[in-house]
C-alpha cells in the first residue's frame, strides 16, 4: 500500500468517492546493503537519507527502498523510514511486502492478508541512491529543519536538558523495549527530564509484561499519554534556551513550545544512551542487543468505534457540536482583475508550523475565524489585523515567499485561514507539494516567481496588481504579469496550472466549486 | 515490468498517463485523520451532502488534542465519535 498526505478536503472528497490528483510522479530506488551495526537503527538510515536529499527539491518523487538489505530490517522500523520521509517533500515512501511482512501480519493474526509485493526482475527507477547500512552512524538532525543532519559524535558530550522518546517515528515496543534495555538497572541523569510516550495501548500492555515499563519507571522516565503530544507541542515544553533531543520528526523552530529550545532528531538508542549521561552520547559505546520481531502480539481493538451512521431502518448517532465547531468558510470567486497588496514577505523554507502553529493554538482547529487569529503567528503577530484592514480597504492580501514555501505538516489551516482572511494569491520561488494543493483547494493561486531574483525587488506593503487575471487563467495561461504599483516596476510569475486546478482557483476553491447549493 | 510504487499506482489510475501527464487521478481505497485536522474534514464531508462515506474504509484517529485544556477538544471528540 502507499500513504500519501492530504489536506483535509482533499479526504473529504476520497470519502464522497471523487479521485485524488497528485502530480504524476517519478520514482527514485533507494538500494539497501549491508546490515546495521549494533547501536544503530531506522532512525539513523532516514536522516542518512535526508542528508542526501534535504526537504526541498524531491516534489513529485516516490523512494521505493529495494535491495538485499531491505529482509535486514523489520516491519517497524520500515515504518520509521518511511514515516519520516515525508520530511523529504515525498509524495510517498514505499517498502516491498515480503516475507518479512508476512511474518508481522501472522504475528497480528492477519496472515491471510498478506500478498506478496515487489518489483519485477529488470524493474526500472526514474534515480537510484546506495546506502550501505553497514556504514550508518548515528545521526542527528539539528536545529530547526529534519534534513539539517550531523552526526552524534560531532555532538558528543554535548549537555542536554531534555530527553523525549516516542511519536509516529519511534514508539513500536522494538523501540521502547531497546530503550528499556539501555535504561536497565541504571538511572537516567540527575538533571535531564526524560518522557516516554508508547505508540500504543497495546505497546504499553507489552511493556508491562516484559517487566520494561518497570525499568523506565524506576530509571526515572515519565511516562507519558500515547499521543502525539510532545511533538505537536501540546506538552513538554522545554525550557528557555533548552538542548532536546526527541525521537520524533519535525523540529521546525518553536514547534516544541518554547522558541528559544534547540530540538534535535535522533533515535531511541541515542536517546536512551545521551539520558544515562545528561550529556550526548554516542549509542555504540555500550549498545544493546537487537529486540527480535514478536512472534504474536497481544491484540487489543477495544478502542476502535465502528460505524454508526443512520441507515434504513437503524437511527444513526446524533451529531454533536460544541461551541467551538464552526461553519466551514465559503471561497469567493476569483475577481476578473486582482487588485492586490503584499500582506507579508517570507523567506525560505517556511513551514506549515510558522503558518499555522500548532501547541496551545491546536484546539481552535475546528473554528476558522478564531484559528486565523495566529495565521504567522511565530513570524508576524499582526499578519490578521493587517489582511483584515485590507480586506476592509477592497485589497486581496499576497504573500510573497522564497524556496519551498508550506513546507512540513499537511495541516490545510495554512491555506483555509489564509483564505478566510483574503489572502487571494502567493508569489514564491518554488512551494511544496501538499501546501500547493492545499492553496488551490481554497482557491488562492500558487504563482511562482519566473524570475527568482524578482523576489528581491518585492517589498512588503507594494501595491501588486494583476490586470485580466481570470481571463489569464481562463485561457491555461502559462504566465501573467505582476505590476507592482508602488515600485512601478513589473515582473512574470509562472503559472500553468491543470484544468482542473484552474477550475477550483477561480471558483474559490473545492468547496464553492462543488458543494450543493443550500 | 514495474517497481513496486508503479504496481501499486496502475491499479489505481482513473486519470492521466503517468508517462504523459504532469497529473494524475488515483482512486483512493482508506482514509485517515487524526483529530486536530479531522474535525475539519469532516465538516467539509458533512457540507457535500453525500450522507455515507463511498470509500473502503474510513477511520478517525484521536492522539492529537489529549491535553484538554478548556473544552474544545473534548467537544472535537464528542463531534468525532458522533459522525460515525
Amino acid at each position: 500500500m502507499v500513504a500519501i498526505g492530504a489536506g483535509g478536503i482533499d479526504i473529504a472528497v476520497a470519502m464522497a468517492g471523487g479521485a485524488f490528483h497528485i502530480p504524476s510522479p517519478k520514482v527514485r530506488g533507494i538500494r539497501l546493503v549491508g546490515k546495521l551495526p549494533k547501536g544503530c537503527s531506522a532512525k539513523d538510515v532516514i536522516l542518512k537519507v535526508l542528508e542526501k536529499f534535504g526537504t526541498k527539491g524531491n516534489v513529485g518523487w516516490i523512494f521505493e527502498y529495494f535491495g538485499p538489505g531491505v529482509k535486514t530490517l523489520d516491519v517497524p522500523s520500515r515504518a520509521t523510514i518511511t514515516n519520516m520521509g515525508a520530511e523529504l517533500g515525498v509524495t510517498t515512501s514505499v517498502f516491498p511486502s515480503d516475507a518479512v511482512t508476512r511474518q508481522f501480519l501472522a504475528a497480528q493474526g492477519r496472515e491471510a492478508d498478506w500478498v506478496e509485493l515487489v518489483a519485477d526482475k529488470g524493474a526500472s527507477y526514474d534515480d537510484v541512491f546506495e546506502v550501505d547500512l553497514s556504514k550508518i552512524e548515528p545521526l542527528m538532525a539539528a536545529p530547526h529543519s529534519p534534513g539539517n543532519i550531523v552526526t552524534v559524535r560531532s555532538m558528543k558530550g554535548r549537555k542536554v536538558n531534555q530527553i523525549l522518546i516516542g511519536s509516529c517515528t519511534n514508539s513500536s515496543y522494538r523501540d521502547i523495549r531497546t530503550v528499556a534495555l539501555y535504561l536497565e538497572g541504571r538511572h537516567v541523569a540527575d538533571d535531564v527530564e526524560v518522557g516516554i510516550a508508547c505508540g500504543s495501548r497495546q505497546v504499553v500492555n507489552m511493556l508491562a509484561a516484559d517487566g520494561s515499563l518497570a525499568i523506565l519507571v524506576q530509571a526515572g522516565c515519565r511516562i507519558l499519554e500515547n499521543a502525539c503530544g510532545f511533538c505537536i507541542g501540546a506538552h513538554m515544553s522545554p525550557r528557555t534556551g533548552a538542548i532536546s533531543l526527541r525521537t520524533n520528526n519535525r523540529n521546525f523552530e518553536g514547534r516544541s513550545g518554547t522558541k528559544s529550545a534547540q530540538v534535535y532528531l535522533v533515535s531511541p538508542e541515542t536517546a536512551a544512551a545521551s539520558a544515562l549521561a545528561g550529556k550526548v552520547v554516542d549509542p555504540r559505546e555500550a549498545p544493546v542487543a537487537a529486540v527480535p520481531a514478536p512472534k504474536a502480539f497481544p491484540i487489543d481493538d477495544e478502542m476502535f468505534l465502528y460505524r454508526k451512521t443512520a441507515r434504513k431502518g437503524v437511527r444513526g448517532t446524533e451529531i454533536v457540536r460544541g461551541p467551538n465547531i464552526a461553519q466551514v468558510p465559503a471561497g469567493a470567486p476569483l475577481p476578473a482583475d486582482l487588485a492586490g497588496i503584499a500582506a507579508i514577505k517570507v523567506g525560505d523554507k517556511i513551514t506549515t508550523d510558522h503558518i499555522m502553529p500548532a501547541g496551545a493554538r491546536l484546539k481552535y482547529r475546528s473554528n476558522v475565524p478564531e484559528y486565523a487569529k495566529y495565521v504567522f503567528e511565530p513570524v508576524d503577530s499582526a499578519f490578521h489585523d493587517r489582511c483584515l484592514a485590507n480586506k476592509a480597504d477592497g485589497l486581496a492580501n499576497v504573500i510573497v515567499a522564497g524556496e519551498s514555501y508550506g513546507q512540513g505538516s499537511s495541516r490545510e489551516h495554512a491555506a483555509l485561514c489564509p483564505m478566510y482572511l483574503g489572502v487571494r494569491a502567493v508569489i514564491a520561488k518554488s512551494i511544496e507539494r501538499i501546501h500547493n494543493a492545499n492553496l488551490v483547494n481554497f482557491g488562492i493561486a500558487p504563482l511562482r516567481f519566473a524570475d527568482p531574483a524578482d523576489y528581491d525587488r518585492v517589498d512588503a506593503g507594494d501595491k501588486l496588481s494583476i490586470p485580466g487575471l481570470r481571463a489569464a487563467l481562463e485561457k491555461g495561461a502559462e504566465r501573467v504579469t505582476v505590476e507592482n504599483l508602488t515600485k512601478k516596476t513589473t515582473f512574470e510569475v509562472l503559472a500553468g496550472f491543470s484544468p482542473r486546478q484552474i477550475k477550483l482557483i477561480l471558483a474559490g476553491g473545492l468547496l464553492a466549486a462543488t458543494a450543493p447549493k443550500k | 515490468m514495474m517497481n513496486v510504487a508503479q504496481k501499486i499506482l496502475a491499479s489505481h489510475v482513473v486519470e492521466g498517463d503517468p508517462r504523459r501527464d504532469s497529473e494524475i487521478a488515483i482512486r483512493i481505497d482508506q482514509t485517515l485523520t487524526q483529530d486536530a485536522t479531522g474535525t475539519m474534514a469532516y465538516l467539509q464531508f458533512e457540507s457535500m451532502g453525500v450522507p455515507r462515506v463511498k470509500n473502503e474504509l474510513a477511520v478517525s484517529y484521536v492522539d492529537h488534542n489529549t491535553v484538554q485544556i478548556g473544552f474544545e477538544n473534548a467537544d472535537d471528540h464528542d463531534f468525532l465519535a458522533s459522525i460515525r
